[in-house]
């Protein structure tokens, strides 16, 4: 059904697994010395049977807590790493055979990893990127000069990427990925450590260029700004396991029965005046946020209005944050 | 479009930013020129010792000697230039995940990963050591044919390429292995090791590094330049290093498969 609204598909997971065989010992010295005598090997599934296809020019989410897959899932996405078992395919190529053609028309963004080169001015990382993509000069000059109007490029490209700041080196990072115009973007965690407005640039940037060139991207971030902002789709996975996979409005609505009703009082009620109206989940001065369920939501509002000295009524949905420590909660 | 081959414009780009770099830095320039003069010398003087009470050692006469020392200070000044700045952050590269970006490039990676950083200072030492090398030819009385200059060059880059084969080996161990700031060190002493003709160790040491292949790295060539090397290793010397090279290129693409990737 949400597939329709986009093209072919251009992703596809099938029964993806990955993997790891990893060497486990009891913390101690005794423990240490006798691993290293004999190791004990314990398999990690990092994911497990992960099946989902993403069409050209979606923008999907990827959410999960640290360890539940993400990354793992977007190595094996980019040919980083060999499934275990299952099939990928990615443009119509198998990632892991790392193929020019395929290689030429992805990119891989990870928030606080250098893909340029530090000791490089950027301008010079970005000729690096062009040699290796190939890129010839007329589409080069034409994307260079997009990148830099849209990042704000113009005052970084001849310092040495190593002198920038965090924010300044991010945008630099996105505008090296972006040169080849690639189809597929993945984006991993593309806005770690990165302060409000390095934050709202780089969303904004993302949303642009999904606009403007149609292309493909995969996003994975702790800060459900960055999805909601971006992301009508949304893959939720937790312990190499896909949990939901929709639009992000749908798992709002799947996983959470409550709604939110702040009431702004003109003077205070005594405590017992909420019950049988919805539980309160907090009390700061003269305003009151109660849970609702959300059926009942428009009656209890309109209870409030007259029933009560109400200044302001506001109706919302709970932090996303919240709704998928739900998710997780019940999985 | 630039008639240059892919590799050698990016290797071009990034040796232009360290030339750059270190041309700041002139004191670092001088005090590396004395300090490699005062090496070459020491060792130069080193090997006269054994020349005091003999004209010969296993065959090699003093100025043959210094033949081989300038070989050796020209090939370990070049794999201080080139192939140490790179082995060195290799295990940097799979920690911090640097490799996962290079491996998702339309490029091979090996070229890059085992070239790009360049220690430009240290490109002064091949310089000196080959000046040396000269100087030996020249007291050992042996007049140079072309031919025996051609095999040299032969040799040499044979040597070169050996050494370039072993520090693929080596950062190839450090993707698998992931903690390998000490493999710098086996290059060393590989390379430490031909500072001599492998004629002057005793056997079993001296079949060992013919075998190994120390003897490839100064001693032959040298015995090319001086016009005394068996005509069969003109044959054997291109098959070792290229079977190197091929065999340091298989493993180093056995160890990206094995590659988990630094974690996120």
């Amino acid at each position: 059904m949400l597939r329709a609204r986009y093209g072919r598909t251009v992703i596809e997971a099938r029964e993806l697994a990955k993997h790891y065989r990893v060497h486990r010992r009891q913390p101690g010295l005794r423990a240490a010395l006798r691993s290293f005598v004999r190791r004990e090997h314990v398999t990690v599934r990092a994911v497990d049977r992960v099946s989902f296809t993403i069409a050209e020019g979606e923008v999907v989410g990827f959410l999960g807590p640290n360890g539940a897959g993400k990354t793992t899932t977007l190595k094996c996405l980019t040919g980083l790493l060999h499934p275990t078992t299952g099939a990928v395919r990615v443009l119509g190529h198998t990632p892991h055979r790392r193929e020019p053609e395929f290689l030429r028309r992805i990119s891989l963004v990870m928030g606080q990893r250098n893909s340029l080169f530090w000791d490089l001015p950027a301008a010079d990382a970005f000729e690096v990127n062009r040699a290796i993509y190939g890129i010839a000069p007329g589409p080069y000059r034409s994307a260079l000069e997009e990148l830099v109007d849209l990042l704000d490029l113009e005052p970084l490209l001849h310092k040495q990427v190593r002198v920038l700041s965090l924010g300044e080196r991010m945008r630099c990072e996105l505008a090296g990925a972006l040169l080849h115009r690639p189809d597929v973007l993945f984006l991993d965690e593309p806005t770690l450590g990165l302060d409000v407005n390095g934050q709202a640039a780089v969303r904004t940037f993302l949303r642009d260029y999904n606009t403007r060139h149609g292309a493909t991207v995969l996003l994975t971030s702790h800060y459900m700004g960055d999805v909601t902002a971006l992301a009508r789709r949304v893959l939720v996975i937790d312990h190499g396991t896909l949990r939901f996979d929709g639009d992000l409005a749908a798992l709002v609505e799947a996983h959470s029965p409550h709604r939110l009703v702040r009431v702004t009082l003109r003077e205070t009620v005594p405590a017992e005046t909420w019950a049988g109206l919805g539980e309160v989940s907090s009390i700061d001065g003269a305003v009151v946020t109660l849970a609702v369920p959300r059926a009942e939501t428009a009656a209890i509002a309109a209870r409030l209005l007259t029933t009560l000295p109400v200044e302001d009524v506001a109706i919302e949905d709970p932090p996303v944050e919240e709704i998928i420590r739900n998710v997780f909660a019940h999985a | 479009m630039n008639p240059w081959p892919r590799q050698a414009r990016i290797l071009g780009i990034c040796w232009r930013a360290a030339v750059t770099g270190e041309m700041e830095y002139r004191f670092n320039f001088l005090a590396n020129f004395a300090l490699s003069m005062f090496w070459m010398l020491w060792a130069a003087a080193g090997a006269s010792v054994y020349f005091r009470f003999t004209g010969t050692v296993a065959g090699w006469t003093q100025p043959e000697v210094l033949v081989v020392i300038g070989l050796f200070f020209a090939l370990n000044g070049l794999r201080q230039a080139l192939l140490q700045p790179n082995l060195e952050r290799m295990t940097e590269y799979v920690r911090r995940g640097t490799l996962d970006f290079l491996l998702t490039k339309p490029f091979d990676a090996q070229l890059l990963v085992s070239l790009r950083h360049l220690k430009v200072n240290n490109l002064l030492d091949p310089v000196l050591g080959l000046t040396l090398t000269v100087i030996g030819v020249a007291l050992s009385g042996r007049g140079v044919s072309a031919a025996a200059l051609a095999s040299f060059l032969l040799l040499l880059a044979c040597a070169v390429l050996l050494m370039y084969a072993l520090s693929v080996v080596l950062m190839s161990l450090a993707v698998v292995l992931v903690a390998g700031e000490e493999l710098g060190r086996v290059s060393f002493a590989f390379v430490e090791l031909s500072r001599f003709p492998v004629e002057m160790y005793r056997n079993p040491a001296q079949a060992v590094l013919t075998v190994v292949p120390v003897a490839f790295l100064t001693t032959y060539p040298a015995a090319a330049l001086l016009g005394r090397l068996d005509a069969y290793l003109l044959l054997l010397a291109p098959a070792v290093a290229a079977g190197a090279v091929v065999l340091a290129t298989l493993l180093w693409r056995r160890s990206l498969r094995s590659y988990a990737g630094a974690s996120a």
